[in-house]
């Protein structure tokens, strides 16, 4: 079992380090445009966020807000979407006997996973000095957030992949639905910006009680009503079985 | 250590197609053996080496792998065009668990590409790719190598010295050389299975396996071009497995020798 978790752990790490080296591998700093790009993915959000003023409450600075909320949904997004992409660009290396489907969408959540987690650390550090933020409340649980985060994402991916390879134009559908979703995912907007009436609708979402965990963990000022650390580990395991048993369901079942 | 398959069945391609490409399908491969399989084209010579390293999956049956098992060889798709040669052999002595630094160096010594290691790989000439798509396979520790299409698929300058490295590598392991040239299995193999219909038809004796393929393909021609087209001067040499590739061939097996 270890040496199986040896040669596992093995494989995916060279599987990043490719994945980090063939970023934008054909321009002079790879890797760096990448991390660029979401740079400006970010200011870009920041800015209309600034422009739109008050929807962050007391105590929680709208960089700050932002950072806590809308990098780990970025990796989340990006993750989610990685995974047929994953396999389609590793289609070569599955003619290795030592690599698999499941290798290549970890290797590909991993690179994400490292990109935004730098980034978060990177920006989280500037906005905290320039809007005069303490420390996070509780740092570990939002580094066990941001994990979690990329799990769903990975889990929500194989969901995906199936439904794509099961009906081709679902993936048009499950877009729209998911771009939508990020506005009730108290990325931009908390739960408290909302009527109480609508919190029962909005409640099933484990993303929204991710973001809401964020930030009472991070701000001293902000408790939320609704974030449930309970809720978010069902989430996250039953997730993670459903998406890996997809995965070999698809593996076995459903080629590319 | 061996590569058993049990009652395999796949359906090939072209999921319409009137017949499997494999039915009830039984090959066994013991570690230090030297296995030929003999097919036409498209009879799924590759398929099948595919299926014994675990790429491919059956549909229906049972395949046990209780050996290291190397991907088919010369295969260079893996490789990144864009990175380095020196990075290439990197990220697979990584896949495979080797921390050695020489790693690199010895590959590249192996190829006789030592001046290209630190040259992208699009670069480079031709012959690199194919060399080193050669030396990794066959530089990496496995008990059995799996040969698609020929023992040293390279350029004519590098098939001497291929010969020699080959020969040294697998005087001590098994392994499996699919091709459709009889030529080559006489010279290189010890026994050999025989593709047709679907099914591995196995001989102990590597003279009784190619003739039995001759006839085979003789049957198919007859079948193509009618009753009074038998005999055709091309399915002679196409049997005969003469050309480039017998000429190879013959430079490893004698080496193996």
């Amino acid at each position: 079992m270890f040496k199986l978790l040896r040669i596992q752990f093995r494989v995916l790490s060279a599987l990043t380090a490719r994945d980090i080296q063939s970023q934008q591998a054909n321009l002079a700093f790879g890797f760096g445009w990448v991390m660029f790009d979401a740079f400006l993915a970010f200011g870009g959000l920041l800015i209309m966020k600034i422009a739109l003023r008050g929807f962050s409450g007391h105590g929680m600075p709208p960089m700050t807000f932002l950072v806590s909320g809308l990098i780990p949904w970025m990796m989340f997004a990006q993750t989610y979407a990685v995974c047929e992409g994953a396999i389609g660009k590793g289609k070569n290396l599955l003619l290795l006997p030592i690599v698999t489907e499941l290798d290549l969408v970890l290797a590909s959540a991993l690179r994400i996973f490292a990109t935004y987690l730098v980034m978060f650390l990177v920006l989280a550090v500037i906005s905290s000095f320039y809007e005069d933020v303490p420390f996070p409340k509780f740092a570990l649980g939002i580094a066990l957030l941001f994990v979690s985060m990329s799990v769903m994402g990975v889990a929500l991916g194989f969901f995906l992949m199936v439904l794509t390879r099961l009906y081709a134009p679902a993936g048009k559908f499950t877009g729209f639905f998911l771009r939508f979703g990020m506005l009730f995912s108290g990325v931009v907007f908390q739960i408290t910006s909302f009527p109480t009436s609508v919190w029962p609708y909005l409640t099933w979402n484990p993303m929204l009680h991710i973001e809401e965990l964020l930030r009472s963990y991070w701000f001293y000022t902000y408790q939320s009503p609704i974030g449930s650390p309970a809720f978010i580990a069902e989430c996250l395991l039953g997730m993670t079985f459903f998406g890996l048993l997809l995965e070999r369901y698809a593996r076995r079942r459903l080629r590319p | 250590m061996s590569i058993r398959l049990r009652g395999v069945r796949v359906q090939g391609c072209a999921a319409s197609a009137p017949h499997p490409l494999f039915d009830t399908l039984d090959v066994s491969i013991e570690d230090g053996a030297h296995v030929g399989v003999l097919g036409a084209a498209k009879s799924g010579k590759s398929t099948l080496l595919r299926l014994m390293c675990g790429t491919e999956m059956a549909e229906e049956g049972n395949i046990e792998r209780r050996s290291r098992i190397s991907w088919p060889i010369p295969l260079s798709s893996f490789l990144v065009t864009s990175s380095k040669v020196s990075q290439n052999i990197r990220f697979v002595a990584r896949l495979y668990g080797i921390a050695d630094d020489a790693f690199a160096r010895r590959i590249a010594q192996m190829a006789d590409i030592a001046g290209f290691l630190n040259v992208p790989l699009r670069q480079c000439p031709g012959f690199v790719k194919q060399r080193l798509a050669l030396a990794l396979g066959i530089g990496l520790d496995f008990d059995i190598y799996l040969f698609d299409g020929s023992l040293a698929p390279v350029d004519k300058d590098f098939r001497e010295r291929a010969a020699e490295v080959v020969s040294g590598r697998m005087a001590n392991c098994g392994y499996v050389l699919a091709t459709a040239a009889p030529a080559d299995i006489e010279r290189s193999c010890d026994s050999v299975y025989v593709l047709d219909a679907g099914q591995a038809r196995y001989f102990a004796t590597v003279g009784e396996g190619t003739k039995y393929f001759k006839e085979l393909l003789s049957k198919q021609k007859q079948k193509q071009d009618g009753p009074d087209d038998a005999g055709h001067p091309l399915e002679e040499t196409e049997a005969d497995g003469s050309g480039d590739i017998d000429m190879l061939g013959t430079a490893v097996a004698s080496a193996i020798e």
